[in-house]
């Protein structure tokens, strides 16, 4: 298993547990993920990619997926606001 | 389509006879690469009222903090050099530009 399935694993058993889901898209999944992992590299977590970086750990932790908002975006808009999770069906 | 970074901004921006369309974006947002190809679109019809800038977030840390961009895509319409109006998140092309016709007749 590589890095991406095994972190697209991670996450939606993640979603699962919390009564949403992974977005449906694959590749939007696929995406998302190699964003993650590259923030990782370059800045040491896997931020989201939809959110500026400000490179200062307390700042930016809240930033780390499955990030603080991600609950209240899924309620409010179906999904998060980097749409790697989605409301259920 | 101009591609702007911390070291030509603040340049382009101030010296531009036409607003522009600036879109803050990064390589792996999934909305910043929905919203792209609509707001070029969007550009190529306005192109006689607007100029689309592009700024990606790697190359420009310290313009997106001063603009406080902390969720990607922005986009930010800025008129005689400065911030006029902007929106957070992908848009279809219609609301985008109904906020434009709008934003532009002021």
């Amino acid at each position: 298993m590589t890095k991406i399935e095994e972190l697209i694993k991670q996450y939606e058993e993640y979603a699962q547990k919390n009564g949403f889901r992974l977005n449906p898209g694959k590749g939007i999944v696929e995406r998302l993920v190699k964003g993650l992992l590259e923030n990782e590299k370059k800045y040491g977590a896997r931020y989201c990619p939809c959110r500026r970086i400000a490179a200062n750990k307390e700042e930016d932790r809240p930033k780390i997926c499955p990030c603080q908002w991600h609950r209240e975006e899924i309620e409010k808009d179906g999904h998060c606001f980097c749409g790697l999770f989605v409301r259920p069906c | 389509m101009l591609e702007l970074t911390d070291e030509n901004f603040e340049k382009e921006i101030q010296g531009a006879d036409k607003p522009i369309l600036v879109d803050f974006w990064a390589q792996w947002c999934m909305p910043c690469l929905m919203l792209g190809p609509i707001l070029e679109k969007v550009a190529g019809e306005y192109k006689d009222k607007l100029t689309l800038a592009k700024v990606n977030l790697d190359t420009a840390p310290q313009i997106s903090q001063k603009y406080r961009i902390e969720q990607i895509p922005t986009v930010i319409l800025f008129k005689e050099g400065k911030p006029i109006s902007g929106f957070i998140g992908a848009r279809p092309e219609p609301i985008i530009k109904e906020w434009l016709e709008d934003i532009l007749k002021k």
